[in-house]
């Protein structure tokens, strides 16, 4: 779905005459695939690189080096960009800039209108998409009397309007209230699990990680570490240095000295009553 | 300082179709050095509360005291009042302007009009506090990392020397070790100031973990207001205002309707720790 060949991007920063103040490497020959269906988590201290990356999977950024291909296209072809945008959608931080319309169902609508798409076939999907995320009962109430989770929602219906196979979220809970945090994370893995939408989630919240296929943590640009959360939270050493933290069970596991690499209070509960038996 | 809010209530839009009860008859009082956390879902008001604090916002009924003296009172010194009450808003970073770490955050205490020399002393002071190198005074605050920004954005408001400090969401967006930097700095500032903290936050965990005292905004309302044990007590009524208890508290709770533990009201990792590890040496 998503594969990155030796990409290297810079940031250059020019001064007022236009010549060159400094560059700054953001990523570092960096080589990644992402397989269909797939549920990948991006952790990464701020300016690791997590952020660039997202935006080079929609055409946001282009590779100052190497190649990125999404569903087949190269990013770098600029007639393409239409047809990447189409397939691979991505949620922002902050629900408020996302907002455009005055109802849920416009804001929905806004992506497949400006794709020059049949009344009628723009309907039946503003509606599905409406529905799938549980807002089609608030389609004529004005994004800006929803909560935050359900601001992100919206965000997410305008998305799936697209029919997307990837969606991209960069770090969508870090506004949000528990409820809204918990509502996002879900939506995003019934969307991988019932649609089959390849989901790439960028946070910083390692709780959210901990039921995905895959986690990379990214440092300086580059990959330091990929694995299945197990396989990354058994590191806590290094995970440490790279600025992480572990989930709060595996850190309480470890501290009370359980075996294994425990993720959830469901095996934390088992293995607890395991170790005093 | 001491605050007390007395049925304060706040309208937006009064007799416009927009009319918002954004607070409704809101009572509490912070004693001098407290360390309080205010939690709520999104859109629960509790901004509008904060912007109540240091008169940024005019309440459309009750009164507000500071130190037993009414803010709305037309001879109270309101400049004083935001000297001495200082908000850091949610992205601080986003308000950094001046040239220089230097001038940004000398540029409170310059309209304070105080001589230079004091106004850069409260500024290196500021800087030192919040862990900000001295050879960053010349740099622009644009050429730093995000975590940096966010530090001097605080400085600029510690500049101020206030007596109630009012964080929104402090740790917002920084990565996990931002995030304990941030805290813990807003920890040590509370105790070497002796100041009073009002940190406003969407984290369980850190609620737990730093203040002595929760106060719950619902619908506009202040729900709850109490002990970080009394609060977390009421984990159904925190579930349906969209909020929760710590993870570890979900845990315990599993431990001990299993019959595995006796303790109740564990909030904490440290608390945790210690309890489980006692029971697994045991065996």
């Amino acid at each position: 779905m998503v594969r990155f060949e030796n990409v290297t991007f810079e940031y250059i920063r020019r001064d007022e005459e236009g010549n060159v103040d400094s560059i700054t490497t953001a990523l570092d020959d960096l080589s990644l695939h992402i397989k269909k269906g797939e549920f990948v988590a991006i952790l990464g201290s701020n300016g690791s690189g997590k952020s660039t990356l997202a935006r080079h999977i929609n055409a946001l950024l282009k590779p100052t080096e190497g190649k990125v291909l999404v569903a087949g296209y190269d990013t770098s072809n600029d007639k393409d960009t239409l047809e990447i945008r189409q397939r691979a959608g991505m949620v922002f931080q902050n629900p408020d800039n996302q907002i455009i319309a005055e109802t849920v169902e416009e804001d929905v609508a806004f992506g497949p209108e400006n794709m020059g798409m049949p009344v009628d076939e723009m309907q039946k999907r503003v509606d599905e998409a409406m529905k799938r995320v549980g807002l089609y009962k608030k389609r004529l109430e004005s994004p800006n009397r929803l909560s935050g989770g359900q601001k992100q929602k919206v965000a997410i219906a305008g998305i799936l309007a697209m029919k997307p196979e990837c969606i991209i979220f960069d770090e969508p809970t870090a506004m949000l209230d528990p409820a809204g945090r918990r509502m996002i994370v879900e939506t995003a893995h019934e969307l991988n699990k019932k649609d089959g939408i390849t989901i790439i989630l960028i946070t910083h919240n390692m709780e959210e990680t901990v039921g995905a296929d895959r986690i990379i943590v990214m440092e300086k640009g580059r990959i330091a570490l990929e694995g299945t959360p197990r396989q990354v939270f058994s590191k806590g050493d290094r995970l440490k240095e790279l600025g992480m933290e572990l989930p709060a069970m595996t850190e309480l596991a470890q501290r009370v000295g359980l075996d294994g690499c425990i993720l959830t209070r469901e095996e934390f509960v088992e293995a607890y009553k395991k170790a005093i038996r | 300082m001491s605050i007390t809010f007395d049925k304060v209530e706040h309208v937006y839009g009064k007799g416009t179709s927009f009319e918002k009860m954004a607070l409704k008859n809101v009572s509490f009082h912070i004693r001098d050095g407290e360390f309080i956390g205010i939690i709520g879902h999104t859109g629960s008001g509790k901004s509008t509360l904060i912007q109540h604090m240091n008169g940024l916002l005019k309440c459309t009924g009750g009164n507000i005291y500071y130190d037993g003296k009414d803010i709305s009172d037309r001879e109270y010194d309101r400049k004083t009042l935001r000297q001495n009450v200082g908000i850091v808003f949610q992205y601080p970073e986003h308000q950094l302007f001046e040239a220089t770490v230097g001038k940004d955050v000398a540029f409170g205490p310059g309209n304070l009009g105080l001589p230079d020399l004091q106004a850069d002393l409260r500024t290196y002071e500021a800087l030192k506090s919040v862990g900000i190198d001295d050879s960053l005074l010349d740099v622009s605050p644009f050429d730093l990392s995000g975590g940096q920004k966010r530090r001097v954005a605080i400085a600029g408001v510690l500049a101020m020397k206030p007596k109630v400090l009012i964080l929104d969401e402090p740790a917002a967006g920084l990565d996990p070790v931002g995030r304990r930097d941030i805290l813990e700095m807003i920890a040590r500032i509370r105790r070497e100031e002796n100041i009073t903290v009002v940190l406003v936050s969407h984290s369980m965990e850190d609620v737990a973990e730093y203040v002595d005292r929760i106060m719950v905004m619902n619908d506009g309302a202040l729900a709850m207001d109490g002990t970080v044990e009394e609060v977390f007590a009421r984990k159904e009524e925190l579930e349906e205002m969209g909020l929760s208890v710590p993870q570890i508290t979900l845990l315990m709770q599993d431990l001990k309707d299993d019959g595995l533990i006796d303790e109740t009201g564990i909030y904490t990792m440290d608390e945790a720790v210690r309890i489980l590890s006692q029971r697994l040496l045991k065996r």
